[in-house]
């Protein structure tokens, strides 16, 4: 008797390093947070000997890559229902947020200098403001000084980066709803488009007049002017991680999936357009060992993820009773026997 | 023995499809796609379900049809998102050819058709055929 109970305590008690050492895992799909993912990729493989690789190759590849049992798990901005979870039997929950900015390129406006609200920047990128100097954007900075320059829309061009900006522009703009919609991948109505992050960044610093929207981590890389806008509540804010935790707070998390959307999100200090990226992987696991790695992994992001996160400009998640949820929620992947792979309480 | 008339009959009907999708190269022809497949294929995964439920109507219908859709189908689809009493509710279209009749000799001409789908959050697609503008 004591002999097993040893032998539980010894599993229970078990560090992370043995679930994971000496195993590779493969996570792909979304960019936006590819740059947290690596670096948490790093300190976890310093810490257990894993061998963690992010694929940063946009939501839809992501989910086309785990969907085909080609990565491990996928990362995705836009998250899947739960009719359409069941069709792949897959599971879902949140892992990480941020902050996505409009970034602009105007001579003699500096950073946080310009005020834009939801309609505006919808007008903008359906190509109905055209000028830096238009009234309605004047009207909503009157201390500044706009030149007469033409709006030039930079987009992401790649597939990935561009589903918060889009829901977003859909609750704040009815003609964006109607006549462009939401999506992973979609056709701008005007505006060239750039690969990556990184590549809207580059374009948005090099064209005079440019608009375009990046991460916050590369509008402070590139040094540019990032808008700050109005939100749902009237406030004007600026993206930060204070705002980003604003809205995060304001989340219920109460939908199967653990879906939802925190663009337009209500309160005074929120920022408007923040990024959730989820993660998938599948409920029926062939090879137990990774999907318990995986698992070890997200664990060790809600155990000690924080800082780093924080340092790349993310907000991890923090609430105890939702990550008590969310890894609750684990014990729906089971082995090729149909038991739970994950039993770490 | 088969006499040859009826061979060729047999012939003709089983090319039939083939030849009629031979002039429209754009065009996937996507016979039997189920939501995994579309992804697979690199469908947009928002749009995926709809257009698994849009085929299934389609072949399960009364009049066994076919559809086929341009490869940028999902790219030009609208997708659009509201919340009615705390339920999120998709909506999804875009724009498909079909034909009745079940292809061969027999088979109607293609017609272009919206699809229309409402996805509650939980439950199954609702899928509506409509003759496409323009």
């Amino acid at each position: 008797m004591l002999a097993r109970r040893f032998l539980w305590a010894l599993i229970f008690a078990l560090p992370l390093t043995a679930a994971a050492a000496n195993i590779e895992i493969i996570g792909a799909g979304a960019s936006f947070p590819a740059p947290v993912i690596s670096a948490w990729a790093q300190d976890f493989g310093r810490e257990t000997g894993a061998s963690l690789r992010y694929l940063s190759v946009g939501s839809g590849e992501g989910i086309r890559r785990v969907t085909a049992r080609t990565s491990d798990f996928a990362m995705t901005d836009v998250p899947l229902t739960s009719a359409e979870l069941n069709q792949d039997d897959l599971l879902q929950f949140p892992v990480v947020a941020g902050a996505i900015v409009p970034i602009v390129n105007i001579p003699g406006v500096g950073d946080g200098a310009l005020i834009l609200t939801g309609p505006l920047l919808a007008d903008i990128f359906l190509g109905k403001i055209n000028s830096w100097d238009d009234p309605a954007i004047a009207a909503a900075n009157p201390s500044l000084a706009l030149p007469p320059l033409p709006i030039k829309v930079v987009h992401r061009s790649d597939g990935s980066g561009t589903s918060f900006v889009t829901y977003y522009l859909s609750k704040v703009s009815g003609e964006w709803r109607d006549r462009i919609g939401i999506g992973s991948r979609l056709i701008w109505p005007v505006g060239d488009g750039a690969r990556s992050n990184e590549g809207v960044a580059q374009a948005v610093e090099q064209i005079t007049g440019a608009i375009g929207y990046v991460e916050i981590a590369y509008a402070e890389a590139h040094h540019l002017a990032t808008a700050r806008l109005v939100n749902h509540s009237g406030h004007t804010v600026a993206a930060n991680l204070d705002s980003v935790r604003a809205a995060l707070n304001g989340a219920r998390w109460h939908r199967s999936g653990f879906y939802e959307v925190l663009t337009e999100q209500e309160g005074a200090a929120t920022w408007p357009i923040v990024g959730v990226s989820f993660a998938l992987l599948h409920k029926r696991q062939e090879v137990a060992a990774d999907a318990v790695a995986c698992l070890t992994f997200m664990h060790w992001i809600h155990a000690k993820g924080t800082t780093q996160a924080a340092a790349l400009h993310y907000v991890s998640l923090s609430d105890p009773a939702l990550i008590a949820r969310i890894e609750a929620s684990w014990s729906e992947i089971r082995d090729e026997r149909g038991q739970p792979v994950w039993s770490r309480k | 023995m088969m006499r040859r008339s009826s061979l060729c009959a047999a012939l003709c009907l089983t090319l039939a499809p083939l030849l009629a999708d031979a002039k429209g190269g754009a065009l996937q022809h996507r016979p039997n796609k189920d939501f995994r497949e579309l992804i697979v294929k690199g469908e947009r995964p928002e749009i995926a379900a709809c257009m698994a439920a849009a085929v299934e109507k389609a072949y399960r219908g009364s009049d066994q049809a076919e559809m086929r859709w341009d490869a940028d189908a999902s790219d030009h689809a609208l997708m659009r998102e509201s919340e009615h009493q705390g339920r999120i509710v998709r909506t999804v279209e875009f724009e498909t050819e079909i034909r009745s009749g079940g292809g061969g000799l027999l088979a109607a001409d293609w017609q272009r058709t919206k699809v229309s789908c409402v996805q509650p959050e939980d439950a199954a697609v609702e899928v509506r055929f409509t003759p496409a503008k323009g």
